[in-house]
Order: structure tokens, then sequence, then C-alpha cells
């Protein structure tokens, strides 16, 4: 593990060092916020979900899966959790985010070019939902995604066949064909 | 979707998650944020107010316009790392020149205040509990005075201050916290600076553990009075608790009526933790009734 890793930093944080949590921020802030950015419904709720995701990455701390050494697959899996019901998610952390100053775009629809899609992948039961993210959305393997979700990879393949068929239905195309987002997305890191 | 470079929001985000990471007290680790604690000369309040009065500057915060975050940091930092618990709903106000806030709604478990404070502009800002001044901020325009203790520009007090006044100076924008033990029932809060600068205060209602006095503490309180003898045995005992924990006090001076010293925790929690159990223990009981049998010291 080496000193700048995601482990090493992680540990830090844990241990009262807080330019530790700092610097997982820097690395993945745009990755969590791009991830989001595809589940909701608008740029505001995703800068929301951004901060609940790393607020709730600090609240069960002492959990957080690695996967390959990088703790990116499970903040997307917190993401993915917390943009599921923004505003439930938001409940927790009310008085931490009114703190924030406002976001600098304006509540705009995020899907104007796929809306269908977005709503489409909304509609899927959250375990659905998390496997697609991790898997279509974001490009990880089965096995990645099973560390990530911390289930077996068989139970991984078996509800992304599933959740790909539902949002093939959702969709009205056939199973199989589902690909990632059309949505506007920036380039990944 | 313009999202590549930091927003104002993003930094802000940053900064609580920093904070909230440095809040956590686990374990002991090299600290990233750096708190100077003011010399500790009055640790007694007159009649109604017992305890210490420490003063805290959070430092390494980038320049900005007082907020509510950064006080609200320095005094959950104070609370938190003097082993406390805080209580009730806390209360956050930024105002100019005067302020009154009533304390209301006191939780019965709760043993202390803790106040947080940032000066927006340049002033000299007296904070009182009811008519009872408890600290005196002096707020300067960088760059700050230092007096050698690093890059917290906190300078200490003059020897000749008043009994159970801390007065600190710190550069503008940076939160400063007083701790106050608290064993009656104050009803307001009061800022006052001359000249009406911006300042932005926090206070919450905290609970702190108290510890036994040690055997020896014991003993001297025994018979309800306290000579001069067993006042400087009591902080010796204390001086001796903290050398022991590998974290001397410094700038002892047992010359005057009171004993004073200084005590720089360096951010650190867990040497905040041992000053907390080293004073319960040894000093504070015997520094409390020394006090009150000679209210001119």
């Amino acid at each position: 593990m080496s000193s700048d890793s995601d482990e090493a930093d992680w540990e830090r944080a844990r241990a009262g060092e807080g330019d530790a949590f700092g610097r997982i921020f820097d690395r993945y802030r745009l990755r969590v916020y791009r991830h989001s950015y595809r589940l909701v419904p608008d740029r505001v709720d995703a800068d929301d979900v951004v901060a609940i995701a790393f607020f709730e990455a600090w609240r069960r701390r002492d959990s957080a899966r690695f996967v390959d050494g990088s703790i990116l697959p499970w903040l997307l899996v917190i993401a993915t959790n917390s943009a599921h019901n923004v505003s439930r998610s938001a409940r927790r952390y009310r008085a931490l985010l009114a703190k924030l100053p406002a976001a600098e775009h304006s509540r705009e629809h995020a899907a104007d070019s796929d809306d269908t899609a977005w709503q489409a992948l909304a509609r899927l039961p959250l375990a659905d939902r998390q496997v697609i993210a991790l898997c279509v959305l974001d490009g990880y393997s089965e096995r990645e995604a099973s560390h990530a979700l911390g289930i077996a990879p068989g139970t991984v393949k078996s509800r992304l066949s599933r959740a790909k068929s539902r949002l093939a239905t959702e969709l009205g195309s056939p199973a199989g064909s589902t690909n990632s987002s059309s949505k506007e997305t920036p380039n990944e890191a | 979707m313009k999202r590549e470079t930091e927003s104002p929001r993003d930094n802000h985000l940053r900064r609580m998650l920093v904070a909230t990471a440095d809040l956590t007290p686990l374990i002991r680790t090299t600290p990233s944020r750096r708190v100077v604690v003011a010399a500790i000369a009055a640790f007694a309040l007159a009649g109604a107010l017992t305890g210490g009065a420490l003063a805290v500057s959070a430092t390494n915060k980038p320049p900005s316009t007082a907020t509510e975050f950064d006080v609200q940091y320095a005094a959950q930092r104070m609370a938190i790392a003097s082993g406390g618990t805080l209580l009730g709903t806390p209360t956050t106000v930024a105002a100019t020149g005067q302020l009154q806030l009533p304390l209301i709604d006191r939780p019965a478990d709760a043993n202390n205040l803790v106040i947080g404070f940032e000066c927006g502009e340049a002033g000299v800002f007296s904070i009182r509990l009811d008519s009872r001044t408890v600290a005196t901020e002096s707020c300067s325009l960088p760059p700050t005075v230092s007096n050698g203790l690093g890059d917290g520009g906190v300078t200490q007090s003059p020897p000749a201050k008043p009994r159970g006044m801390e007065r600190v100076t710190l550069p503008t924008n940076e939160a400063s916290a007083i701790l106050l033990a608290v064993t009656d029932h104050p009803t307001a809060l009061t800022v006052d600076a001359p000249g009406d600068p911006q300042f932005a205060v926090w206070i919450s209602w905290v609970q702190i553990p108290k510890l036994a006095p040690s055997a020896a503490e014991k003993a001297e309180l025994a018979d309800g009075v306290i000579t001069r003898a067993e006042y400087l045995a009591a902080f010796n005992r204390l001086v001796g608790c903290m050398t022991a924990s590998g974290h001397p006090l410094t700038d002892i001076d047992e010359s005057g009526e009171t004993a004073s010293f200084s005590f720089d925790p360096d951010g650190d929690p867990v040497v905040d933790a041992d000053f907390t159990r080293c004073f319960q223990t040894e000093d504070a009981l015997a520094r409390q009734m020394w006090l009150k049998e000679n209210p001119q010291s």
C-alpha cells in the first residue's frame, strides 16, 4: 500500500487527519459528480448527491471497501444509493447541506437529450440501479462490482441480467441492447 | 456542463469534510491543524463560573470573511478536545457592534458552555456572561503580532490582566473558542465592540464528564480551607501529571497569587484530553477554592 494510495489516505482520515479525507475528495469529486449527474433529474440534485455521498462515506468509514486499492467504486455505490431518493438521503444531512453555498448553475433538467433513458433508470429498483450504474455507466467488471457492493459475483451477474432486461423493457428495446446512458456527460478523467 | 474546476461550493464542502475528519477524536495522529491554547492564568471566574477559560485559535484556514462554519469548527474542536459532548440546539449569529443572546433551554446535564467567536473586522470584543466579562478578544488586521508559538498568531495577555479574563490577539478571520464551566444559570451572552465591527458567534451547551479529584487533592480539601502550600502542591501535581504524560507545561510562574502557565497541545486531541484529566484530578478544585479564599488573586 503506497503512502498516497486510497487505502493509506482513508486510514489517515479515519485516524483524524482531515487533509487525507480532503485528498480523497480532490481525487474523486468529479467522478462522483459525473456519476451522480446521470442518476438524478437536475444538476442541483447532483451537487447534493456529491455532498451526501462524501458525508455518508464518512459516516460509514469503518466499512469502506476498496477494489484493487481504489475506494472510488464504493463511493459510486454510496452515490447511487443517495441518488435513489435524494430528498430522503438529504434529510440526515439537511443542516450540513444548508451551510453550503448554492450551486452556481441554475436548476435545469440534466437529461434534456435523453429523458427517456434517465426516467427508465430511475424506475429500476435500487439493487438493479446499483449494478447498472457500476457495470454499465461506469464500466466496472462484475468482479469489481461484486467487491464494491459486497455481494457474490454470481449475484451481480444475475442482477445485471435482470436489470438489463427491465431497462430494455422500460425503453421498449430488446434485452441485451442496453448501453450506457446517452445523456451528455463530460469526458471521464 | 462546467464542473472541471472547483466551485466555491466544492471548496466549502472540502473544508467541511476535512474539518469533519479532524473532529473525529479516534486515535492519536499527526494533526493537520494547529491549535494554540493561550496561558491560563485565572481558571476560576468569580462565583458562578468555575473551571478553565481557554482560548483556541484554529489556523491554516484560507482567509475569508467570518463564517458560521469557522466558528462552529473552532467551538466543536474545543468541546470535543476537552472530552465534551454538545447538548441542545446550538445558536449561531453574525452581528455588528453589540449582540445580546438569551441563554435558554439549558439541558439538565450541561455543565459547560462553549463559545465560538470570529471577528470579521478589526476591533476589541468584550464577551460577557450576564454582567461578568469572560473574555476580551482583540482582532487586528493582518499581519498580526506573533508570540513565537508558530503560525497561530496568538499572543498572550499582558501579565496584569483582570481576573477571569482571557485576552488574546488574533488576526481577523480566525475563529477562536472559549470553554466555560458553568455552575449556575446565566441568562444572556453579550458581545460588545466599539466601532461596530462585524463578528460571528456560535454557542452550545456542553457536558464534560467530571473526574474525581485525586486522593491528595481530596485530602487538601477535606478541612474546607486551602493554604498556599496546599494550593501550590496541587498545582505542582498538575505540572507533574502533564510532564508524566509527555506534554510538560511551559512558562510556569508561581510568583503571583495565582500560579500561571502555558499549554500548547498543538492540535492533538489526546494531549488536550491528558490536560483535562490532569487538571480535573489534581488541580481544579484546589484552584477553585484558592480563588474563592483569595478573591484579589
